[in-house]
């Protein structure tokens, strides 16, 4: 008898919904096997910065609990990922214990494996109560991707009453509006080409 | 207080300052669930004790400046003390209070003066010993109170009275270390006329735990509010959500649905209502209705069974299919700790249930 998964999203899709939670602190988990973490993050990091160049990010790369509320007392990013992979169960115990010193203003996401996340699961009922519906597995590519790219797609085309081509001529033509969100169109069209001087 | 507080009637906090009110110098003993809302009520209670006139009060949280892994006597006395200090800052004669306190809290080099008559003890470093008997134990209190009373001192020119809301404890696993903060940090406090809120770990209302309730005055239980069963309850939630949420951005059926949705556990509702409206940002959507909420709940679910074991499973799907719990083991009570299984209690009736983000998920899993 298996437990069902936590949902997948790309990195593209976490980015997205990391966007849309700013200004809250905020916690999260990002699921992925220990080979693809470096990936995950890396990804993560350039869909951040694709969507607004503007934001501020750190990696930090603890090797224990304790050395994460160091790394965090020393990081004023508003978006903080993680790489907590070599995390176990004393180390998941400890920021449970100390979860204060983890207040952190903004996004914080643990990028870990399937297994630490388990031990975090059972170790740190205070930590996990913070996680709230914040937690996905990676994924690198595939429907997944794609589908949440639709679904945003589709959602800019209803709030801006436009269609890609108008986005892609206005930003060509040097018109397009400075909001967010006609950039985070163009990115997700694959035009983030045109996110210079005249069209950002 | 925060302008997002709304008042729960009858209320852990109002019954605390009710208490305090009468009997400034009693202790308590505060209790709940994760993500009951146990903060906010000794916040609540900080603020309604800070109005009883010649009381004045202070929210610790124990945990942010000591490793709660390592309690021993003294620790929480030493808290008090410094707290008191810097509440007290601007008053004359508190500096060399607060001095002796961060020396007894951080540990400090004594002054070292050669002994010329004895040569063969040489100066070096201290090694501790191994034993700790119960007379080091009460004179580490002895030490970190003798300032406390210096500092009591000074404050009782101003205020006839203190109170501390002792805050992150409830984080603390090993009952054995708790009980000895309790016999003797918390008992320390209440003989130099310190009034006591102490926030206690889940697991103290079980078993043989349970008797360190009684070494206070009062024991509060903070619970998870029914909101299957209770109409106040839930419209309680739906007053909270609707106080920390512009009009309109959610649609009533979509509140209603969060309400249930998170078992009356404050923390959840808040999480799940969150994660709805970043559905609603990625579909596009004006309001969070139904289909936003339903996603929110599927992703809290699937996390909240991550984890689990075999066994544990088990006593899921009894609990989800009979309502019937026993908490005979640890296992059993980390379930409650962690929310899978949520505790009601109304007037002394106790009900269990599933946390309801995982209901349907369990459900699926037994395939019926």
């Amino acid at each position: 008898m298996n437990v069902p998964s936590v949902p997948s999203a790309s990195a593209a899709e976490l980015a997205l919904r990391s966007i849309a939670l700013r200004g809250t602190a905020v916690y999260g988990a990002y699921l992925a096997a220990s080979g693809e973490i470096d990936t995950a993050i890396e990804e993560l990091d350039e869909e951040l910065e694709a969507l607004d160049r503007s934001i501020q990010s750190a990696t930090v790369r603890p090797r224990t609990g304790e050395q994460l509320i160091a790394d965090l007392a020393a990081t004023s990013a508003e978006f903080v990922f993680v790489d907590a992979r070599l995390f176990v169960a004393l180390d998941w115990g400890l920021l449970d214990r100390r979860r204060s010193s983890l207040a952190h203003a903004g996004v914080l996401i643990l990028i870990t494996t399937f297994s630490s996340f388990d031990e975090l699961m059972q170790s740190a009922p205070n930590l996990a109560s913070w996680l709230g519906a914040q937690v996905f597995a990676y994924v690198r590519d595939g429907a997944g991707v794609e589908v949440a790219r639709a679904r945003r797609l589709d959602a800019l085309r209803t709030w801006a009453s436009k269609s890609d081509a108008d986005i892609i001529h206005a930003a060509e033509d040097g018109t397009l509006p400075r909001d967010p969100e006609f950039a985070e169109w163009l990115v997700l069209l694959g035009r983030g080409d045109l996110l210079g001087p005249r069209g950002s | 207080m925060s302008d997002f507080y709304v008042e729960i009637p009858g209320s852990v906090s109002s019954r605390i300052a009710a208490e305090l009110a009468l009997a400034p110098k009693s202790t308590h003993l505060l209790i709940g669930g994760i993500g009951s809302g146990k903060t906010t009520q000794l916040l609540a209670t900080q603020r309604l004790v800070s109005q009883i006139h010649d009381v004045h009060a202070l929210y610790i949280d124990v945990s942010k400046q000591h490793d709660i892994a390592k309690m021993v006597p003294g620790v929480v006395v030493v808290q008090v003390g410094m707290a008191l200090a810097r509440a007290l800052d601007a008053v004359p004669h508190v500096k060399s209070f607060a001095r002796r306190l961060r020396e007894i809290a951080d540990g400090y080099f004594a002054p070292w003066e050669p002994n010329y008559e004895d040569y063969d003890h040489e100066p070096g470093d201290m090694v501790p010993g191994i034993l700790v008997s119960p007379e080091q134990i009460a004179a580490s209190v002895q030490q970190a109170l003798q300032p406390l009373e210096g500092l009591l001192g000074v404050l009782r020119s101003q205020s006839a009275h203190l109170v501390v809301m002792l805050d992150g404890l409830d984080r603390m696993t090993d009952m054995q270390a708790f009980e000895q903060i309790v016999i003797h940090d918390v008992q320390a406090l209440a003989g130099v006329g310190v009034g006591v809120v102490l926030v206690g770990p889940l697991r103290a209302l079980y078993g043989l735990d349970r008797t360190v309730t009684e070494r206070f005055t009062s024991f509060h239980y903070q619970s998870w509010i029914d909101v299957r069963n209770i109409s106040s309850g839930r419209m309680f939630l739906t007053d909270v959500l609707r106080k920390r949420l512009p009009a309109d951005a959610f649609s009533d059926p979509g509140i209603g649905e969060i309400v249930l949705a998170s078992g009356g556990v404050l923390r959840d509702l808040l999480t799940l209502a969150q994660s709805a409206c970043v559905e609603a940002y990625l579909d596009g959507a004006d309001r969070v209705e139904i289909a936003e909420v339903v996603a929110a709940i599927d992703t809290f679910g699937r996390k909240h069974l991550q984890g689990l074991r075999l066994a544990e499973l088990d006593v899921l799907q009894r609990v989800r299919t009979k309502g019937s719990f026993v908490h005979t083991s640890e296992d059993d009570l980390a379930l409650l700790m962690t929310r899978r299984v949520l505790e009601y209690r109304d007037q002394g009736h106790l009900r269990y249930a599933v946390h309801p983000t995982i209901e349907t998920l369990l459900q699926d899993l037994a395939g019926k």
